[in-house]
């Protein structure tokens, strides 16, 4: 399988020249035209991911490497343009070839009519592909081209109805906050660079625990820090998380693609990629772990409240998220692996994640473009397929076995507590309660949207999404029922541990896969642990949002005294954003750009006006009488004279 | 004490070839005033073509001259002093007198244009022009106080008059006034610094200077400092160095333009010829007193200059302002008191007798009759009436301002690289700071001329095209074109100006 | 000077057709009739594609890895002041001139707009075009300080004469700073001349080869510097840049911002650091510092804006900001990174000139807020105009990505925190850039005028592609571009190394630079490394301490390849 490997450059090229194509002949393409080439692309590219995987299975090329060209030589500096196959690139191909092509086929169904369709591919193929260079970077900067390109296509695809400014704002929110997450990122490089001369992955990789010992060791917590930076940035971490939600604004495939599946993982993918320079600090591994859990929580708890059908979605990621960065956080430490713990959940929660979104698109496009849930209800007998799968979702991300959710959540759980450390431990438990809320607030979604009285709005008669929406449902439906048990289960099954080990480095000897979790007390205990949590989680949401009528339950808000409503204004970040930044962001700018004209301007002008000023005043001195004139030679001459003698003598 | 020092110096009794170029001036205008007292012309323009012939027939003596000296015909090391060491023939003076002969031509040019329309065309004129010129060309070549103080008079007394030339213009009888008030005034501070330095070494000759000095130790300098500073004073107020230079503005704006031009021009070249033979020559053994007392002026001339232009709302004035800076660019030449120095200076002299003589060409154009349209207001879009002369006004001022590819810009180089020569970097840097002040003024002129519109008054075209006469025509052809040549290629004049201070006495 | 060796001379002076060619072009112009302005524009555009023709010619040509000036030309001129015309072209300045030769006549031809006076606007265009290319051409002091200085004389009519509302006071402003920046050079040119070996000589080889006083070093460095400072601008010197580019017609700001902002950082690396090397290492934290402040003060200036021009004026600020902290950090990689982002600013933000040109000339105001939603009206406009805006904000795959990579990570490894603090640009470009794009281009159309603006024309098209295509081209194979211009930095990093050995100043690249490309330590560094463990004595500055730091990793890493 050489020939695919020598060749897997295509995987991300043929998305991305398929975009050049559509942004230049787009509008040229009939309608369903453009969405059709968009998602054969990417279907070739998955087809080719899959070839890859058979290559990389045999043993000399688990970990394949190739130079392109070389893109920036200057002096020390060196960057080639380089690709590099290895299993964990494999998988995030699968997630993001496999998962794109479901979501291209969705997109054509879900934005038929749009008058901008091809536009629409353009970008999503152009996310695709630079999502691709993302994960097959071989380098540090390679990887920053994709890290950045993806960013701009969610600009693009957020702010895709650019007539609506709200959309806009969260499109440029989106960026900019990224770009703060990716100036970690830079220096991060920028820190590895000085020490290593080079931001190769093999190179660094291989060193880093030589050159970063000694005096050195703490460069190695500088740059895990920095590095978090970027992937609190990308993964939506507290305190960076703010522009998740808002970037509900784009088009739900979107949604689905980049703010679920995909995108928003390159942050956890980041830390797996680079697990040496985390095992290296245990503080960098404090700060991650309890940062991930922390926005675990604090999503779950803000996800409660909302209404938006998309917004609970969103906070649930960015709680998911938080799961994940908590596990590669924890790293290698103890003996299982949250590096693979944290991969797993990626995969599975890619799965479950996207399907929930796609139904709320079916959901939304069988409202006429209602998002608010309370004015939803009882669609399942209206939406039986959407109704199903959506299900089948539920059940995977509260943890229910033998659901994909639970073991890959399972796993991590596991990985915090077996660390053996203090902060995975506390973060263990946090977990747990995350769980416990997780269930809770899909359930009360569950309820609101499919179940109880119809609140619809007049007018509004829902209908079954077309063919090209409703299999993509189903096929990842069965993944998200599959996905956990196949790949990994306790004792049984250990494909995906096996299947990652070679990407590990080795720290003082012991690669940081960690070993496969044997089934022991510990285990079974965490597992049935995880199980009540998710339970009671179902209990409560039944409970709450199916059993008590409406009145009750506002009753029962009352008793909880402020709580409800901070929950439901998210903690007021938003606002303490935009008091604490923003604000006096722009009034700095205000200052410093009267400053620049008031200030600096006004001293070089004044200037000119002083000489002017000077002239004005020797003016006065040419009075035009002669006997002006002569006294002022006459007093010169006194002066020069008495120079004379100064310097003569008499 | 050597009384008699003068007369040891080796001299031919009477060597005309030596003043033959201000013979040649002098004689021009002696015909004229024959010519007048036998018969006029009805045309003036007959008086300016004689005077223009006799002007190119002394040039011709001082190349002859120049040749002469460098082939070293004259002598031994190319200098021969002759009429008892009066005057001195060398490349000096040479090259200076072409240089006035030069002025006195283009200022013929630009009066004939000017007389005739403003019709105060007499014969006269000519002569005083031609006298003055001689004068000039004496103090270039004099060698001895008392010939200089003549010489200057000579030329004085001429522009005192020219200056009040225009009859129907009080300005003009006002500046003639005032030019001859202060002008006396100084003069006598001029005559009474001779009378010291005579009283300190017994001599006026400037090489007896430099003997005596060599052979005698004074017990108190301080007599011949006095006369120093007092015979600075005299030369200064001519080239109008401040402080002496405050008639400038006034005469300037009142005196008939092409009058101010050659004055500008003419004064300058005998005022420095003056100060160097004095100061290099005569009292070279003082020269640590007088180089920073020619700092001082040197500096403040420039800066004043500028600085008092910026503020001018009238072009002749602003000229006037100009010519003062420029004054202090060219004395910077003498501070540096080397080769490179005085060269630059010679330069720098060539350059600005070129543009001036230009500038005002297109300043009398504009002015119209009476010289009423002066002020920056009448330049209002004047390149869109006539682009072309709007355009060569422009050049030209570039060119005071030291813009690259001018020869304002190399005269200016010229003489920093003498300053750099002798180390004087603060002043190096006074002058580029000056020049960017220069440089304001001149922008001024031509945003008016370029980036403003036409006169709200004058939206109606009442302001029909200006006539631009033949001669006109000539003398901004030549001047633009010297100006750019000297701008781009100025090594042969850099060269020859470069051997004449080497060959001087 | 080991590494600044003429080639012998070409049979053919190339070099003086490209600077006279456009003055030729000027000269037959002025006999074209007034009143056929069609004519004048010909004749512009004609001469100008030639003069591009010459320099692509010339690119052709170009030796690449040599670092010395090439089709160097060398004639006596004014021998009696130590003045010559030579010329020459090396890695730094051959894309200054390729650049210029390339948006001079796109210049022309954006200005279809300008009705008055076409012929003199052609003219002086051309005349300008002469000026900027001299500049980058002279390797004689005194020819340089000539071009210089003229040059301002187009420039301030152009912007003087067909600007806009206040464009007579931006004219003298932009007159009259410059010019007063350049008094200093002026004096410095004419000491360095008359100070140099031999001199009074003004050739930049009798120059480079005279070795000054240190107080000599330090009078002439700042001397220089101001005026290049002042023309970049750096921060604060840069108040008269908004205003000359917002009252300069397009092809005004084009140039001002495609290249002559570039004179000044040009300056600075031909003449300021390689002729006064201790002084210049003596000056880097003061002018990295300055770089910072303006990478950040314009970045934050620009925010407050509100009109379109403005606005690009102080990003200009900002992405100079970056050029002069890559050439302070003097590392290659850094040099090399400053001169490409020279270029890269040159395309995007002439390109941004342009485009907002094609908008002036439809709506005859630069106000943001006279748009908005003009993406329902211009959509293709809207995209390129969104290129435009990645391409400046230093998106990956387009061309300023890779100059502030550059000086970035040139920068960190000999001054850590100023590159850290110059990061803090990248998020701020951003946000400037797209707060302006949204707000003219995203929402519902609010004014009526704008309802019926047209698309890019094809002419208009024609003209804005190219850039794109470049700022794209660069962006992903950027080789061509370093690999030309490295040498020759390269060779002024040596100089600066081998001049400033033994003595306060003395200076070390830390990183090996030539032979297989693997960074180790550069012998530089492990001389003074040694010395330094001889005689038990830290390093005084900062620059140099950090300059040491990353040996230890690389040296490490030595080890590390030897083992594996």
């Amino acid at each position: 399988m050489d020939a695919v490997l020598e060749n897997a450059w295509l995987i991300p090229l043929l998305p991305l020249m398929t975009a050049g194509l559509l942004a230049l002949f787009g509008k040229f393409l009939k309608e369903p035209l453009a969405g059709w080439i968009a998602f054969l692309s990417v279907g070739a590219s998955f087809l080719l991911s899959v070839a890859a995987w058979i290559g990389v299975t045999d043993e000399e090329h688990e970990t394949f490497t190739k130079k392109v060209f070389d893109w920036i030589p200057a002096g020390g500096f060196d960057i080639s343009l380089g690709y590099r196959v290895d299993p964990l690139t494999v998988v995030m191909l699968f997630l993001i070839t496999g998962v794109g092509a479901l979501i291209h086929l969705y997109a054509i169904g879900y934005m038929h009519g749009d008058p901008n369709l091809s536009r629409f591919f353009f970008f999503l193929n152009l996310f695709v592909g630079s999502m691709l260079i993302l994960v097959m970077a071989n380098n540090f900067l390679v990887l920053f081209i994709g890290w950045e390109l993806v960013g701009a296509c969610s600009y693009l695809l957020i702010g895709f109805w650019y007539t609506d400014m709200q959309k806009s704002v969260a499109a440029k929110k989106a960026f900019v906050t990224n770009r703060v997450g990716d100036f970690g990122l830079l220096a991060g490089m920028m820190f590895l660079f000085s020490y290593f001369g080079t931001l190769d992955f093999d190179t660094i990789f291989r060193t880093a625990p030589s050159v970063l010992s000694g005096d050195n060791a703490w460069v190695a917590t500088a740059v895990a820090l920095l590095l978090f930076v970027g992937v609190a940035g990308k993964s939506a971490q507290i305190p960076l998380f703010v522009w998740l939600p808002d970037a509900m604004a784009g088009p739900t495939p979107v949604s689905a693609l980049i703010h679920a599946a995909t995108m928003v993982t390159a942050g956890v993918y980041l830390i797996v990629r680079s697990n040496v320079l985390f095992a290296l600090s245990d503080i960098a591994s404090i700060v991650v772990v309890l940062v991930g859990i922390g926005t675990a929580l604090f999503a779950a708890l803000i996800a409660i409240g909302q209404y938006n059908i998309k917004k609970v979605l969103a906070y649930s990621t960015v709680s998911q998220l938080g799961y994940m960065v908590a596990a590669a956080g924890i790293g290698a430490r103890g003996d299982a692996s949250g590096y693979v713990a944290a991969q797993f959940h990626v995969l599975t929660h890619g799965f479950f994640k996207a399907l929930l979104f796609l139904c709320a698109g079916a959901v939304i496009h069988a409202m006429h473009d209602e998002e608010d849930m309370r004015k939803m209800g009882g669609l399942a007998k209206k939406l039986p397929v959407t109704y199903a799968t959506y299900t089948v979702g539920l059940l995977a991300i509260s943890g229910i076995p033998p659901f994909a959710g639970f073991f890959s959540k399972d796993a991590i759980l596991a990985a915090l507590f077996e660390s053996g450390e203090w902060w995975g431990q506390l973060a263990w438990a946090i977990g747990l309660v995350t769980a416990f809320l997780t269930a809770a607030y899909m359930f009360r979604q569950w309820f609101m949207v499919f179940h109880g009285p119809p609140r619809w709005d007049a007018g509004v008669t829902p209908h079954e999404a077309p063919l090209t929406m409703t299999a993509p449902l189903a096929i990842l439906a069965a993944f998200s029922f599959t996905g956990g048990f196949a790949l990994d289960v306790p004792e049984l099954n250990s494909l995906l541990h096996d299947w990652l080990h070679p990407v590990f480095g080795v720290v003082g000897g012991e690669n940081l896969a960690g070993a496969a979790v044997e089934f022991d007390g510990t285990v079974m205990a965490l597992m049935l642990g995880s199980v009540v949590a998710a339970v009671s989680g179902v209990g409560v949401g039944w409970f709450f949002w199916h059993r008590t009528s409406g009145e009750d339950r506002a009753t029962l808000l009352e008793k909880l005294g402020p709580l409800p409503r901070v929950v439901r204004e998210k903690f007021y970040v938003d606002q303490t954003v935009e008091k604490v930044v923003q604000k006096p962001g722009y009034a700095l700018t205000g200052v410093l750009a009267t400053a620049d004209q008031e200030g600096i301007d006004r001293v070089v002008m004044g200037l000119g006006g002083g000489t002017k000023r000077v002239g004005e005043w020797l003016r006065k001195g040419q009075s035009g009488y002669v006997r002006a004139y002569a006294s002022v030679i006459a007093i010169s001459v006194g002066l020069l004279a008495g120079y004379a003698f100064a310097r003569g003598g008499f | 004490m050597n009384i008699h020092a003068a007369a040891d110096i080796p001299t031919s009794p009477a060597d005309y070839s030596a003043i033959a170029p201000e013979l040649a001036m002098l004689g021009t205008g002696l015909v004229l005033l024959l010519m007048i007292a036998l018969k006029r012309f009805k045309n003036d323009s007959w008086y300016a073509a004689i005077a223009a012939f006799g002007t190119l027939f002394s040039a011709g003596w001082a190349i002859a001259l120049w040749n002469a000296v460098e082939s070293g015909e004259v002598g031994d090391d190319h200098v021969r002093f002759a009429f008892s060491g009066m005057v001195v023939a060398d490349g000096f003076g040479a090259f200076l007198s072409v240089l006035i002969c030069l002025a006195v031509l283009l200022g013929i040019l630009l009066s004939d244009v000017y007389l005739r329309h403003e019709n105060a065309g007499k014969a006269e004129y000519y002569i005083l022009l031609l006298f003055s010129a001689a004068g000039m060309q004496f103090m270039v070549i004099s060698n001895n106080l008392v010939m200089m103080f003549i010489s200057l008079e000579l030329l004085s007394v001429c522009l005192y008059i020219l200056s009040a030339w225009h009859r129907d213009r009080s300005d003009s009888q006002e500046a003639g006034l005032k030019y001859l008030l202060l002008g006396a005034f100084s003069s006598a501070f001029l005559l009474y610094g001779i009378a010291f330095l005579y009283g300190a070494t017994g001599t006026t000759n400037l090489v007896g200077f430099e003997q005596y000095f060599a052979e005698n130790v004074l017990f108190s300098s301080g007599m011949v400092l006095l006369g120093m500073v007092l015979v600075v004073v005299g030369l200064c107020f001519k080239v109008a160095a401040v402080p002496f230079h405050m008639w400038a503005p006034d005469v300037y704006q009142g005196a008939p333009m092409p009058v101010v031009a050659f004055m500008a021009a003419g004064a300058k070249v005998a005022g420095f010829a003056g100060l160097w033979r004095v100061l290099e020559v005569g009292l070279s053994a003082y020269e640590l007193d007088w180089q920073p007392l020619l700092w001082a002026i040197a500096a403040i001339t420039m800066l004043v200059g500028s600085v008092l232009a910026i503020v001018q709302t009238d072009v002749k004035r602003m000229m006037a302002y100009s010519s003062i800076a420029h004054a202090g660019f060219i004395l910077t030449g003498l501070v540096a008191a080397n080769e490179e120095g005085v060269r630059g200076a010679l330069f720098y002299l060539v350059a600005y007798t070129i543009m001036v003589m230009g500038a005002f060409a297109v300043i009398s154009l504009v002015a119209r009759r009476g010289e009423q349209d002066t002020s920056l207001e009448d330049y209002r879009g004047l390149s869109r009436r006539e682009p072309l002369l709007a355009g060569i006004l422009a050049f030209l001022l570039f060119a005071m301002a030291g813009i690259p590819g001018t020869s304002g810009f190399v005269a200016k180089f010229a003489v920093f690289g003498g300053l750099a020569g002798a180390e004087r970097w603060v002043l190096i840097v006074v002058g580029t700071l000056a020049s960017v002040l220069s440089a304001f003024f001149y922008l001024r002129l031509v945003v008016y001329m370029f980036m403003e519109g036409l006169p709200l008054e004058a939206k109606t075209p009442t302001l029909s095209r200006l006539p631009v006469p033949g001669v006109s025509a000539v003398v901004l052809a030549v001047t633009v074109f010297f100006t750019l040549q000297l701008g781009v290629l100025p090594e042969g004049l850099l060269d020859i100006a470069g051997r004449a201070t080497l060959f001087a006495g | 000077m080991p590494d600044l060796v003429i080639l012998p001379d070409q049979d053919y002076r190339l070099l003086s057709m490209i600077i006279f060619t456009p003055l030729a072009g000027a000269v037959l112009t002025a006999f074209l009739p007034g009143r056929r302005p069609e004519l004048a524009r010909v004749a512009g555009i004609l001469t100008m594609t030639a003069t591009f023709t010459l320099t692509l010619w010339l690119l052709w040509h170009f030796e690449t890895g040599h670092a010395g000036m090439q089709w160097s030309e060398a004639s006596e001129w004014i021998p009696s002041l130590g003045i010559g015309y030579n010329l020459g072209v090396d890695g730094i300045s051959l894309f200054m001139v390729v650049l210029s030769g390339f948006l001079f006549p796109l210049a022309l031809l954006a200005s279809g707009a300008v009705m008055d006076r076409v012929k003199q606007y052609v003219i002086f265009l051309l005349l300008l075009e002469t000026t900027v290319m001299g500049v980058f051409l002279a390797t004689d002091l005194f020819l340089f300080f000539v071009f210089w200085e003229a040059l301002l004389v187009p420039m301030y009519f152009l912007i003087g004469g067909w600007g806009s509302k206040n464009r007579v006071r931006a004219a003298i402003k932009f007159f009259v700073y410059t010019a007063t920046a350049s008094a200093f050079l002026l004096a410095g040119v004419v000491a360095a001349g008359v100070l140099a070996d031999g001199g009074p000589l003004f050739d930049l080889n009798a120059v480079l080869n005279t070795d000054y006083s240190m107080t000599a070093q330090r009078f002439l460095f700042w001397g220089f510097t101001i005026a290049f400072l002042v023309k970049v601008p750096v921060f604060p010197f840069h108040t008269w840049l908004p205003d000359a580019h917002t009252e300069a017609p397009t092809a005004g700001s084009v140039v001002l911002a495609g290249v002559l902002l570039k004179m000044g950082a040009y300056g600075l690396l031909r003449f300021s650091i390689p002729l006064f090397p201790r002084a210049a290492v003596e000056a880097v934290p003061v002018l990295l510092t300055l770089a910072v402040i303006g990478i950040i003060y314009g970045a934050l200036v620009a925010l407050k804006q509100t009109d379109a021009k403005r606005l690009i004026a102080y990003t200009s600020v900002s992405h100079l900001g970056f050029v002069i902290l890559g050439i302070f950090a003097l590392t290659t990689t850094g040099l090399t990174g400053g001169v490409a982002q020279m270029v890269n600013h040159g395309l995007s933000t002439g390109a941004l000139f342009f485009l907002i040109g094609f908008l002036y000339d439809r709506r005859h105001t630069r106000e943001i807020e006279d748009f908005g939603g003009l993406k329902q009206v211009m959509p293709v406009y809207a995209g390129v105009f969104l290129f435009t805006v990645f391409a400046s904000a230093g998106l990956p795959s387009l061309n300023g990505f890779v100059g502030e990579m550059l000086t970035l990570f040139g920068t960190f490894v000999v001054h850590r925190w100023w590159a850290v603090a110059a990061a803090f640009g990248v998020i701020l470009a951003a946000l400037y850039l797209l707060w302006m794009y949204q707000r003219v281009f995203h929402g519902d159309i609010v004014h009526d005028e704008n309802k019926g603006l047209s698309d890019l024309s094809p002419g208009e098209l024609a003209i804005i592609l190219p850039l794109v295509v470049l700022m794209f081209f660069l962006g992903v194979y950027p080789k061509p571009l370093l690999e030309r211009i490295e040498p020759s930095v390269q060779a002024v990093v040596a100089l600066v190394e081998q001049r400033t050995e033994g003595t306060e100043q003395a200076y070390c690249e830390p990183w090996q630079t030539t032979g297989d490309r693997v960074s180790g330590v550069s012998e530089c560094v492990k001389e003074q490394a040694s010395k330094a463990s001889d005689q038990e004595h830290v390093a005084p500055d900062t620059g140099h301490a950090s300059s040491v730091e990353p040996v230890h990793g690389a040296g490490a890493l030595a080890q590390e390849d030897g083992e594996l």
